[in-house]
């Protein structure tokens, strides 16, 4: 697996352009099997989740970040026009790891 | 403020001073070490932004060319074609060391856009989707490779932070407390002791002075 993406169908048929394969999504139940599943190979790769996705499964998603083991995640925008950034990194850092990154700190 | 549980003698307090200037090293080691993190984190930061600012703008393109690949050719009939796509990908997964952090440096490999269907039945928006998604595949690799970096720093920086903290404001300040104190008691004994020797010389003295009178008084008598 050099390339994973979960998804909508529509997203996932344009990544399959790319020679990506993909799982379809429609639920929060189905990404937590398809996300499960990625991630327990801890293969060398990249996993494409749409923006969706990482609202479905935000503790999934941190906790698999937080470990920063492959397959490394990638959240990108949907085909939807989901793809606007609720949180930026340093927000969602500094929720899960408890450090603010601030340009003088200190 | 805390003191540790030792005994004051002069060896406690050599050993502590060494502690103490250990510890002193350490903090201000450590402190370089966080003060690197970050910046190397706010760089990290600032070329994320960039990559993901390339993945909207490349991910706009490929799903407006997408959507009007599916109005010209239908979803089913792209799906059949999609179905054929393969591409060759090599994955290299390396580490990198930065600020002594390992981190994953991803080298992926794609073989270049060439045509894998026939030409009949297909038009040029199915090309251009076929690129334009490898080269939105493409920048998502940076991406997935910056943001596990971003996440190992920002964890390495919170443990440097909490040693820098268990340092300033615990270990250092009790090892000056306790040298303090065993200054002061060792201080205390010198002068205990200097005045049981000045008395001792002084009962000494007496005792002398008194054997004395009495062996002269002896000799007199």
């Amino acid at each position: 697996m050099a390339y994973h993406i979960i998804g909508d169908a529509d997203t996932v048929l344009g990544f399959r352009f790319a020679g990506v394969t993909g799982d379809v999504v429609e639920d929060v139940e189905q990404a937590r099997t398809a996300f499960a599943k990625a991630i327990e190979s801890h293969e060398p790769g990249v996993l494409l989740i749409t923006r969706p996705v990482e609202d479905m499964l935000e503790a999934e998603v941190t906790a698999h970040r937080l470990e920063a083991t492959p397959p490394y995640l990638a959240v990108i925008p949907d085909i939807w026009g989901n793809g606007q950034k609720r949180r930026s990194l340093q927000e969602m850092i500094s929720e899960a790891v408890g450090i603010k990154i601030v340009e003088s700190d200190k | 403020m805390a003191r540790l549980n030792i005994a004051p003698t002069k060896s406690n307090q050599i050993a502590l001073k060494r502690d103490l200037r250990m510890a002193t090293q350490g903090f201000s080691l450590l402190e370089q070490k966080r003060e690197i993190l970050v910046m190397e984190l706010m760089r990290m930061l600032d070329r994320v932004k960039q990559v993901q600012q390339e993945i909207k703008t490349r991910s706009d393109k490929a799903y407006a060319t997408l959507r009007q690949a599916l109005s010209y050719n239908g979803y089913h009939h792209l799906r059949n074609i999609a179905s054929g796509i393969h591409y060759e990908r090599t994955f290299k997964d390396g580490t990198r060391v930065s600020a002594g952090v390992r981190y994953p440096s991803l080298k992926v490999t794609q073989s270049e856009f060439h045509s894998q269907f026939g030409f009949v039945g297909t038009d040029s928006l199915v090309d251009q989707t076929m690129e334009d998604f490898l080269k939105l595949t493409e920048a998502a690799a940076r991406l997935a490779e910056l943001e596990t970096g971003v996440w190992l720093l920002a964890r390495e920086l919170k443990k440097t932070q909490r040693r820098v903290n268990a340092l300033e404001h615990i270990f250092i300040p009790n090892y000056k407390d306790t040298l303090h104190f065993i200054g002061e008691s060792l201080e205390g004994k010198e002068l205990d002791s200097f005045f049981t020797m000045k008395m001792v010389k002084k009962r000494l003295e007496n005792s002398d002075s008194s054997e004395d009178d009495k062996g002269k008084g002896g000799e007199e008598l």
